[in-house]
């Protein structure tokens, strides 16, 4: 029981993240074995006739590379977006909230600081980050 | 071993991303705002939130692994 109940979970937990990533793949896989049936039927479809077209057969081999290559790009484009979308994701919920103003103090202090200022930038290009402890040895050594 | 050290790049800037995403959350919360720190201080708040991070994982992934050899979830 209790094992369905984690499988489950586990299951709708990858489902709600990963719903679009899902629907695309399947999406592109029904979409490559379409086109391998298609192009097989033509090719089978050429051999049939009294004269197959070999400049036709190759131009068919050519679109047909053509669209895998196309769908295995917007694949990658896709990918690259949903990256993008999630590091973002925490930038706006910051930018929101410090638009909506928390109280006179914060509003009047942000209205002070340059609005292209980040304050986390210096902290973002550290290889290594120091805690407070890194912080209280450094302070005694000088 | 460029593709890796990349992907390891990658994870690092992902963890140090989501690390500055929940300083700020916590800043926000305490009802302050990232300029009344010092940058030293924020240093400080991200540190943690990225150990944390980091913690946390690993306590995922160990759990994870315990529950696909140990409790054979699939079979």
């Amino acid at each position: 029981m209790i094992f369905q109940t984690l499988r489950w979970t586990l299951l709708i937990a990858f489902w709600r993240k990963y719903k679009s990533n899902v629907i695309y793949s399947i999406i592109v896989i029904i979409t490559l074995v379409a086109l391998q049936y298609l192009h097989a039927d033509y090719l089978q479809y050429q051999q049939l006739t009294a004269e197959p077209n070999e400049q036709h057969i190759a131009i068919s081999f050519a679109v047909k590379w053509l669209l895998i290559m196309g769908l295995i790009g917007s694949v990658i484009w896709m990918w690259r977006q949903a990256d993008g979308e999630t590091a973002d994701k925490g930038r706006k919920f910051a930018d929101k909230s410090f638009g909506k103003g928390l109280g006179k103090k914060t509003s009047v202090k942000s209205q002070t600081v340059d609005k292209g200022q980040d304050p986390f930038e210096n902290i973002r290009a550290k290889k290594k980050l120091r805690s407070k402890a890194d912080f209280i040895v450094e302070s005694k050594d000088d | 071993m460029s593709v890796f050290s990349s992907i390891k790049g990658k994870y690092h800037e992902r963890i140090r991303e989501k690390a500055i995403g929940r300083a700020q959350t916590r800043i926000i919360i305490a009802g302050k705002s990232p300029e009344d720190f010092s940058e030293e201080e924020l240093e400080i708040i991200v540190k943690e939130e990225e150990d944390k991070i980091l913690g946390d994982a690993k306590e995922k992934g160990l759990l994870a692994l315990a529950a696909l050899l140990g409790l054979s979830l699939w079979s």
